[in-house]
């Protein structure tokens, strides 16, 4: 596993700080937001500071390198015996690259000193497995803010098909102008925190961040004694087909969706120990997503605790179901349901065992993690305890 | 005899600069032209008036295919994609009705870029104003932002056709084509999806006009030579296209011509700038995952596209896989590249010789280049023999990816990248 978030650049920095209630969105520093309503999110600063924003490749590009070799260092994938050919690299985006034209555009000086192949969003994946040395399938998917999940599932897919021994998959997105504006006007920005679930939220924050995962087969990984820290049980990729950025009012598709996830990995709602929900924190996308997990747990629902890591991490875009899957493994290791920060007067409609202001400790043998997108983009995993 | 497992296309629906639909592109790629449409483009706000020779699709054939459609805002690639969409559907005789298990993986370059760019640029002109504040929630419409992401066209498709399946974008260069359509053999064959619709969409962004292709020599090339000793490289190309598949047994079914099943398909990638042995992994995974000999192989649709190293790299590895005896035509000669939409284009003009039974010739090609492989790169249409053709693509981020198409539906066996 690799990551980068606002709370860490390595997966157990990460969680320490996520199980202290630690809150990464703050004032942004590097963009220019004196003409927008909302000034906070979820900004790499550090990572940006030390960064030549004139000449550096794109953030998520980086971002997507670092990670993928991260999560092939942790996996041990080099001299593990694997045919480098047969390992492949997955990312999921919602902008990709497409940062890089601002600055083109606020600096036409700087078009020319750039790479052109940056104006193509395969470049995230191409270069993670340059980098590495992997020539087995390789591609960049967008199913807007559920991309980090789909390519978990494009991954596995990949596997259980016979084209790849190994996968790399991951999520990556960064900050920009445009998506500040463009949330601005959609006025879905909360001007302070993001509080999922709780009765006085007030919207989402933007931020920034790549995970990426190791997946291969259990047979292969178990030979090779890798370290294993999770199944992929299920997944479904659904379509909403209802509105361009409001979900369906009543969960259709992520309804839909966790059913057929959890139907692929044999399980009922009753066997289901976690939710990871998308929980944006907008006070449209939790009660329909409350409503999605009502539908499917029915009485099971108030038995079932609920997290939503936005509160801490902002919304990530295409990388934060990586982010929460990745969060999710190490739940089910550690046996801990993270918190879900800033919710301290959970909302009485969504009617859900919220866990907050303290993590709980659980024994977690499955967990679901939910993940929608503009778009009605819907993509639900189950993932079980490692063996 | 089909089986389960025969994915086959039962519809096409494309815009292109030549026109609505297959047959304007079929005739013009048979005829040996060269891209017609060659368009001057103006620059954008940012830089200076600069022309870029491409081809475009026409903004009245859009409309044309859309007449009567509900209204909405929809950026170009959408409009383009839901036109394409609307004639595949008619041409695979499909209503919007039981679109309920319909799935859609759609590949795109830029996609929603241009967007993107005005919303960005909205705001950098208002900061020019002093008194401009609150830029987002009074210049921008909630309508438009939307549009800037890349999932945007295959999103709109599900929402005004009601299709609820699986719905992903690829954004994968001009292999990403073949991506949704292994994508889309998976998804039927795994049982989430009874139909499939898989596109490919780009329109040629004005922020990107500065930019020249990669690969591209000094000279901004005036048309497409595949192949060829004075090709200088790629030229732009926009097109929508949209393939309907299906298990072929519900094509039976429903009464509806097969025109040609999916028989493998591959992807590979060069982590160490190969190319050519990238591209030799793809063809050869493929013509292994359906057992095929390379001289059973009718025809090689390559992807070529006047590109200076792409082309030479292309042409070795078919002169690796195939030798010099089967023959290949580079359609990009005629219809310039699409980018996101490039591989389908490619595949339409697969099927399309599959029905038709000629191979068209390579336009703009006169002799190769001495980098060139020898291969037999056709300069004249070919009559088409019974048996499966190959579409091979490929592009200068070092991907490639091939899929095995044939006019008679048989199983496709594994479809596994070894």
């Amino acid at each position: 596993m690799g990551v980068v978030t606002t709370l860490g650049c390595d997966v157990e920095t990460f969680w320490l700080a996520l199980q202290r209630g630690e809150v990464g969105t703050h004032e942004l520093e590097h963009f220019d937001t004196s003409m927008l309503a909302t000034h906070r999110g979820g900004e790499l600063t550090g990572l940006r500071d030390l960064r030549d924003e004139f000449t550096a490749p794109p953030l998520a590009l980086e971002l997507a390198t670092t990670t993928a070799t991260s999560a092939a260092q942790d996996a041990r994938l080099a001299g593990s015996g694997i045919e480098p050919d047969r390992v492949g690299v997955v990312f999921g985006t919602v902008m990709g690259t497409r940062p890089v034209v601002e600055r083109w555009l606020a600096n036409p000086q700087t078009q020319t000193g750039g790479d052109l192949t940056w104006t193509s969003s395969a470049a995230l994946s191409r270069a993670a497995a340059s980098r590495l040395g992997f020539g087995g399938p390789n591609c960049v998917i967008s199913t807007a803010c559920a991309s980090g999940n789909s390519a978990i599932s494009f991954a596995a897919d990949a596997l259980l098909s016979g084209q790849a021994d190994a996968m790399i998959a991951g999520g990556s997105d960064e900050l920009s102008h445009a998506m500040l504006m463009m949330f601005d006007s959609l006025r879905a920005l909360s001007p302070d925190v993001v509080r999922p679930f709780d009765t006085n939220r007030r919207g989402l924050m933007l931020a920034e961040g790549a995970a990426a995962l190791v997946l291969e087969r259990e047979s292969d990984a178990v030979a090779r004694k890798a370290p294993i820290y999770g199944r992929v049980a299920g997944w479904s990729n659904v379509a909403d087909a209802h509105h361009i950025t409001a979900p369906h009012p009543k969960g259709d598709g992520a309804t839909r969706s966790i059913r057929a996830a959890l139907a692929q990995a044999g399980a009922s709602a009753h066997d289901v120990d976690y939710v990871c929900a998308h929980g944006t924190g907008t006070p449209s996308n939790d009660i329909v997503e409350a409503t999605a997990i009502h539908s499917v747990f029915g009485t099971h629902t108030t038995h079932t605790p609920v997290s939503s890591l936005k509160g801490a991490l902002g919304h990530a875009q295409g990388a934060a179901s990586t982010i929460e899957a990745l969060c999710c493994l190490l739940a089910m290791r550690d046996g801990i349901v993270p918190l879900t920060a800033n919710c301290d007067t959970p909302d009485p409609t969504c009617d859900l065992d919220i866990v907050t202001r303290r993590p709980r400790a659980a024994k977690l043998r499955l967990v679901l993690s939910n993940a929608f997108g503009f778009g009605g983009n819907v993509e639900c995993i189950a993932l079980g305890q490692a063996p | 005899m089909t089986t389960e497992t025969d994915i086959v296309i039962t519809g096409l629906g494309i815009v292109s600069p030549y026109g609505i639909g297959a047959a304007p592109l079929a005739r013009a790629v048979m005829s040996d032209q060269l891209a017609q449409r060659l368009c001057t483009t103006s620059g954008w706000p940012h830089a200076a008036a600069r022309t870029l020779p491409c081809a475009r699709v026409a903004e009245s054939d859009v409309a044309a295919v859309l007449d009567g459609e509900p209204r909405g805002f929809l950026n170009a690639e959408s409009r383009l994609l839901l036109a394409a969409a609307r004639l595949a559907l008619a041409d695979a005789r499909r209503s919007d009705d039981g679109m309920q298990n319909t799935g859609i993986a759609v590949s795109t370059r830029h996609a929603g870029l241009q967007d993107y760019a005005d919303l960005f640029w909205t705001g950098l002109a208002a900061a020019e104003e002093p008194t401009a504040s609150h830029v987002g929630r009074t210049r921008i419409s909630p309508a438009q932002g939307p549009q800037s992401g890349l999932n945007a066209p295959a999103a709109h498709l599900s929402i005004r056709l009601g299709a609820k399946g699986p719905n992903i974008t690829f954004t994968n260069g001009a292999v990403g084509g073949i991506d949704a359509l292994a994508y889309a053999v998976g998804a039927l064959r795994s049982g989430r999806a009874t139909t499939m619709l898989v596109g490919g969409v780009d329109v040629i962004p004005q922020v990107t006009h500065g930019l020249p292709m990669e690969d591209s020599g000094p000279d901004v090339p005036l048309a497409p030579r595949p192949f060829d000793r004075d090709r200088s490289g790629p030229l732009l190309s926009e097109a929508g296209v949209i393939a309907v598949l299906e298990q072929a047994q519900q094509a039976e079914i429903r009464g509806v011509p097969i025109q040609a099943s999916v028989r493998a398909v591959s992807a590979t990638f060069a982590p160490n700038r190969d190319l050519k042995r990238a591209s030799v992994r793809s063809l050869i995974s493929a013509l292994s995952a359906c057992s095929l000999a390379p001289h059973e192989v009718r025809a090689v649709f390559a992807g070529a596209n006047g590109s200076i190293a792409g082309d030479a790299a292309e042409s070795h590895a078919l002169h690796a896989v195939f030798g010099d005896s089967t023959a290949v035509c580079a359609v990009k000669g005629a219809t310039a590249d699409s980018l996101g939409a490039a591989a389908l284009v490619q595949l339409a003009a697969a099927v399309s010789s599959l029905r038709r039974r000629w191979i068209p010739p390579t336009a703009g090609f006169q002799s190769p280049g001495q980098d060139i492989a020898a291969i037999r790169i056709l300069t004249a249409p070919e009559p088409l023999l019974p048996g499966p053709v190959v579409v091979h693509a490929w592009d200068m981020l070092r991907c490639s990816a091939t899929a095995v198409l044939e006019r008679s539906s048989t199983s496709c066996g594994d479809q596994s990248g070894r």
